[in-house]
């Protein structure tokens, strides 16, 4: 239609039509042809390989901040998918001292004991045997000291980050860090978040009801679900979705003024405490959280980066050949919290909240007691102690 | 004029001979007793008052004719009689004029361009049957009447675009910083205009071609039998030639169009002694950007470029000409990946190109001269990274500063040899790149050490028929090249690549040496009057190397001239084609195969960074390359409906040979490069109208481009992450896409003195979304739910263009 309409200006018009008047013309009918997005969602393709093993372990300087992941890719009844790798056996070891320490298997995570914390200095290293006999070591990491974060600011952002799947800019928190950087030495930087705002409703059950800590069926019909809200003052903790790192090669010995590490879409208006972990990497380690970025983030432009073999520190002492992914670290952290009132944002929440649906506590037809709270258990997502920097 | 390669000069000029000796044989023995005269054909352009060479003379009463030679003449000794002479040349209207050949006559006839008839894409050889008689093999040439009618983005006249119309030709897709020739990576094609390189060729990332399109006047692309005056690249070289300003008259044309609106300058400056081009394009549209799509809202485009050409005719025997050439460009884009480590609200790229030639050809007689030039070409790119808390910027800028001094002697012996010989010194200056805080203290002063180096060459070809139906041309080319302090030069572990130390090198000393000696051969056997087979060698080095990790560069990618740890590339091209002329040469047929085998290709370890990295060859991999394909075309440049036709097979792949597991591609296998493109079918075809209008659609489809595919994701902490074992393991959906262009010249003129016409051109007239890539990005609850199903990771295509791309331009000339 468009095209037909260009033909009868060119064929009638060129001749008395200013160039001006003309190419005001022209824009009005194409430009809509633009408006539309360039990016399509298409379904994921992969080449599944069964049998990657990919660890990742952490050694912090924070008590209850160290772990040991094992997953392995596997193929179960025709599906792809990875696994927890369970049964195996797992230890920090002390390069410096030969002092082992024994990690245990709890939730999806090989864990030390509670008190157990990296100290700066410290030489650590992982040995993991896994159920099959494979035996995997990491390089030495040394624990570097970690660097104060000296400031931190909460920038708002109505167009925080663009979202390829809505085609739309979102709004949030942009979370900005002062810190100064060591003269005399190379740094490097990875940061990490928590985010912590209130959560109301603690459980909700679809076709079903809660009783004794589960959702379970009953032969009496039920509303879509049931929402149970918390029985005491509840946190939803996030965590990052992109990798925010530095390295102060063109920065040594500089103040770094207001730089933003961590991006908190406005998921709810829920008033909510980010706490900010700096950690003080080996160049080795950057080298690692570097390629994983690329593969995280930076995968989407025009330049964008082939992807890379995620490959880190730990190896095969009986096969070279053999690939593992992953990388242990052992670092030093550092924090820094932010209280955010999100109440008065005029921008509406990325998230839509469901209706409360309270099961009936006056004649219930439901098998009793009749419940409309449920327990905020302490977990990676949930906590009922109140963070630090809250404010009421 | 100067600037014609002097390989077709002087097969032209053989041919042309060859033609005139044997009409004249035939003309001796038939007409023996006849009183004979000279006959001189000039033919000139009406509009630019050029010669116009390789027209097409055809005299009826004696059957005989051939083609104009590079001043615009053709002679011929016929008896005493009335001629008719046609005079027929593609893209002007042909002219008939009797001529009564009483006495020695010269007459000169001017064509007038008819831009109606001319050809879109028609890639045509010297002489209507040059693709049967020379030894060249893969030679292709575009000139500017077809350049400016291919139907392009946004109305553009555009040369790299243009080229990937052609066999064996191709890029990175919808925005690609040059061309890949053969399978061949971008850097590996040198890129010339008037002689000097253009390191970066392109505007806007990539989407259109640096080159002042009303300049222009040639487009020559080698890749088989390279002649031996080019070096320094291993898989091709695309000569751009700017016009040379044959004029007596003042001359203003230009153009106005969406994306930018150019002009053009030609006039004599002392009559018939010195003259002068000027073009030049400026785009500052961006300011419609929003308007195309909300994430173009922080978009910054503008581009300028300007070409000069000056020639000066000392004497009859002299012609000097200077030819400068700016480009620049400044653009944010937020699709771009920020570069790590500086803290800036955003990153700004602004670079230039900054060239200069200057030409003096000397000649001797009809048959010697002497051509000599020297070159400069100055590179300069820049990002400027706008500090967060103070209005002050931080600037990254690099430079590539080329010279070159070449003088090359030509010779046509007798009818059937030919020879040119010459020498070249270059020098290649690199600084790699320094950080400039400007007036914040938030980053060091960084600089890098600057890279001096030098390479000399000898070359001489020769260009010998030893029977009527056999050509053969046999070139040498020998390069010197030597890196020379002050040099910091890493050492490292062979098998871990790890950094032993480094070496110091002082000012002038010789850092690292190498020698290339590079036979160029090619060879034409005519089978018979329609059918001739061709085999060609050709051995080249390259000493310079652009660094990237991603499918196209930056403007901002880091080059880098060969050292002890970076080897030179060094290319082995075999050629090998059959060609059939139909109807009267009307049709021409080519089916051409060629196998290349390269050493030294650069691509970098997984995770690399090039960004003011000191010793970058510790992120970098020399491996081997073999690219091999057959190219069938078809083409039938003239007539009312005219066009061509080509399809090509071929693979280009590459592999590693590193020790350490953890820096192998593919673990040592070999794998497809990113210009793998196994099936590549090309097509324009013309609809010479009316005299008011012409129509042109081309289309163009090709194998997807290689991409990664993960071989299987893990959870860190959030966040899915996707492992990659391989590279390049799988493709993008086929690419294919088709255009249209329409030119309409209105009929009347409003102003005896101005003439304009319109160019509205379709890109993309079928919607097709072809994907420039494809990602993954973390999934969000109940986004592309139905898309993505039970993957842990969703997916995107990213697509440069999801319309049809309208353009109108409107184009003048006043003179």
């Amino acid at each position: 239609m468009v095209f037909n309409t260009i033909f009868k200006n060119h064929n009638s018009a060129f001749l008395n039509i200013s160039m001006n008047k003309l190419i005001v013309k022209f824009l009005l009918l194409v430009l809509p042809f633009f408006l539309t997005n360039c990016i399509d969602p298409v379904e994921p393709e992969f080449e599944f390989k069964e049998g990657l093993v990919f660890i990742e372990g952490i050694a912090t300087t924070v008590k209850g901040g160290s772990y040991v992941i094992i997953n392995k890719s596997v193929n179960e009844f025709g599906i792809n998918k990875t696994k927890f790798e369970n049964g195996a056996s797992v230890s920090f070891v002390n390069s410096l001292t030969g002092q082992v320490v024994e990690l245990v298997e709890l939730e999806g995570a090989y864990v030390p004991s509670i008190e157990f914390k990296a100290n700066v200095g410290e030489q650590w290293e992982i040995d993991v045997v896994l159920e099959d006999g494979r035996q995997y070591r990491s390089q030495p990491e040394t624990v570097l000291e970690s660097v104060p974060i000296s400031n931190i600011k909460a920038f708002y952002n109505p167009e925080l980050q663009y979202n390829d799947g809505t085609g739309s800019f979102e709004p949030g928190h942009a979370i900005s860090i002062t810190f100064d950087d060591p003269v005399n030495e190379e740094n490097y930087y990875y940061w990490t978040f928590k985010s912590y705002e209130n959560l109301l409703v603690c459980q909700v059950c679809f076709d079903g009801i809660y009783r004794d800590g589960l959702c379970g069926p009953t032969s009496i019909s039920t509303p879509d679900y049931f929402s149970y809200t918390c029985d005491t003052d509840c946190w939803k903790i996030r965590y990052p979705e992109s990798i925010s790192i530095f390295d102060d090669k063109f920065s040594n010995g500089k103040t770094t003024t207001d730089l933003i590490v961590a991006n908190v879409p406005l998921y709810t208006k829920e008033n909510i405490v980010v706490e900010i972990q700096q950690l003080s990497l080996t160049p080795d380690a950057f080298d690692y959280y570097k390629v994983l970025k690329d593969l995280v983030d930076n995968n989407s432009g025009f330049n964008a980066p082939p992807p890379a073999a995620l490959i880190g520190n730990i190896y095969n002492p009986n096969d070279a050949d053999d690939f593992v992914f992953g990388r242990f670290t052992a670092a030093a952290t550092s924090s820094a919290d932010i209280f955010i009132k999100r109440g008065d944002i005029p921008e509406n929440s990325l998230e839509t909240q469901m209706p409360l649906s309270i099961e009936p506590t006056f004649m219930s037809p439901y098998p009793p007691p009749a419940t409309i709270e449920a327990p905020c258990n302490e977990g990676r997502f949930k906590t009922a102690i109140q963070p630090e920097a809250w404010m009421n | 004029m100067d600037e014609l390669d002097q390989d077709k000069n002087h097969f032209s000029r053989k041919a042309i001979k060859l033609i005139l000796g044997l009409v004249f044989t035939v003309l001796c023995s038939t007409t023996i007793a006849a009183q004979e005269y000279l006959l001189v054909v000039e033919v000139m352009d009406e509009l630019t008052q050029q010669p116009l060479e390789s027209a097409e003379i055809i005299i009826d009463q004696c059957s005989c004719g051939g083609i104009t030679n590079n001043n615009g003449i053709f002679s011929i000794n016929l008896p005493q009689n009335t001629y008719s002479v046609h005079v027929n040349y593609i893209g002007f209207k042909s002219e008939t004029t009797n001529v009564n050949l009483n006495s020695r006559k010269k007459i000169i006839i001017n064509l007038v361009e008819e831009q109606e008839q001319l050809s879109e894409v028609v890639v045509r050889a010297k002489r209507i049957n040059d693709n049967l008689e020379l030894p060249q093999m893969g030679a292709l040439q575009l000139q500017t009447q077809e350049l400016k009618k291919i139907p392009s983005g946004l109305g553009e006249a555009d040369v790299l675009r243009s080229m990937t119309l052609l066999a064996g030709v191709n890029n990175a897709g919808e925005i690609s910083n040059g061309l890949s020739v053969r399978g061949g990576a971008l850097d590996q094609n040198l890129l010339l205009l008037d002689n000097a390189p253009v390191f970066n060729p392109t505007h806007l990332f990539g989407l259109f071609s640096v080159f002042t399109p009303d300049v222009i006047s040639s487009v020559d692309l080698y890749r088989a039998n390279i002649p031996a005056r080019y070096g320094g690249r291993i898989t091709s070289v695309l000569d751009i030639k700017v016009k040379n300003p044959y004029v007596d008259k003042f001359k203003l044309s230009g153009g106005i169009g969406i994306v930018s609106s150019r002009l053009n300058i030609e006039t004599p400056i002392i009559k018939d002694k010195l003259m002068m081009t000027f073009g030049g394009r400026a785009g500052l549209t961006d300011f419609l950007l929003p308007l195309v799509s909300e994430r173009l809202k922080d978009t910054k485009a503008k581009f300028y470029d300007s070409t000069l050409k000056l020639l000066y005719l000392p004497t009859e025997d002299d012609q000097i000409t200077f030819t400068g050439f700016y480009s620049k460009d400044f653009y944010q884009l937020d699709l771009i990946t920020q570069i790590q480590n500086i803290n800036a609200k955003n990153n700004q790229y602004d670079f230039k190109t900054l060239n200069g030639t200057l030409n003096w050809r000397h000649s001797f007689n009809d048959k010697s001269n002497l051509r000599t030039f020297l070159v400069m070409s100055d590179y300069t790119p820049k990002t400027i990274f706008p500090e967060v808390d103070n209005p002050n910027e931080i600037v990254f800028e690099s430079k590539i500063n080329y010279q070159s001094f070449a003088t090359e002697f030509s010779k046509e012996i007798k009818s059937n040899l030919d020879y040119y010989v010459g020498v070249q010194a270059n020098k290649y200056q690199i600084r790699p790149g320094e950080l400039r805080p400007g007036n914040g203290n938030s980053v060091v002063a960084v600089s890098l050490t600057e890279e001096n180096s030098y390479e000399f060459a000898g070359y001489g070809n020769i260009n010998f028929k030893p029977v009527t139906n056999m050509a053969i041309s046999a070139g040498l080319r020998f390069s010197h090249y030597v890196l020379v302090g002050p040099y910091k030069q890493a050492q490292l572990d062979q098998t871990t690549g790890l950094l032993l130390g480094v070496t110091d090198f002082e000012k002038g000393a010789g850092v690292k040496t190498y020698n290339g000696l590079e036979p160029r051969l090619g060879a034409n056997i005519k089978l018979n009057e329609t059918t001739s087979i061709k085999a060609s060698y050709a051995r080249l080095n390259q000493y310079l190397q652009n660094v990237y990790n991603s499918t196209t560069p930056l403007p901002t990618s880091r080059w880098k001239t060969s050292d002890s740890n970076i080897k030179p590339q060094i290319s082995d091209t075999y050629g090998l084609g059959i060609y059939k002329n139909l109807a009267n040469n009307a049709v021409e047929l080519g089916l051409e195969g060629y196998y290349r085998d390269s050493k030294n290709n650069l691509t970098f370890k997984p995770g690399a960074d090039f960004f003011l990295e000191e010793f970058l060859e510790r992120d970098v991999i020399q491996g081997e390359g073999r690219a091999y394909g057959v190219e069938f075309s078809i083409k039938k440049s003239s007539g009312k409906v005219n066009g061509w036709l080509n399809y090509t097979w071929s693979r280009s792949l590459l592999r590693s040979d590193n020790e350490n597991l953890g820096d192998r591609i593919n673990n040592n296998n070999w794998y497809a490069s990113d210009f793998d493109r196994p099936h590549v079918v090309n097509s324009t075809i013309n609809f010479e109208g009316d005299k008011y209008n012409t129509w042109s659609f081309n289309f163009t489809g090709q194998t997807g481009r290689p991409y990664t595919v993960a071989n299987s994701v893990f959870k860190l902490e959030n966040i899915d992450v996707p492992i990659f074992i391989e590279r390049n393991n799988a493709r993008l959906r086929p690419y294919h896409r088709l255009d249209f262009s329409w030119n309409i010249k209105y009929g009347e003129k409003v102003n005896k003195r101005w003439i304009g016409d319109w160019t509205f051109t379709i890109y993309n007239v079928y919607s097709r979304r072809n994907p420039f890539n494809i990602y993954y990005s973390q999934r969000q609850a109940g986004v592309d739910a139905d898309v993505f199903l039970g993957s842990p990771l969703g997916s995107y295509e990213l697509s440069i263009l999801n319309s049809p791309l309208f353009a109108l331009t409107y184009n003048f000339v006043f003179q």
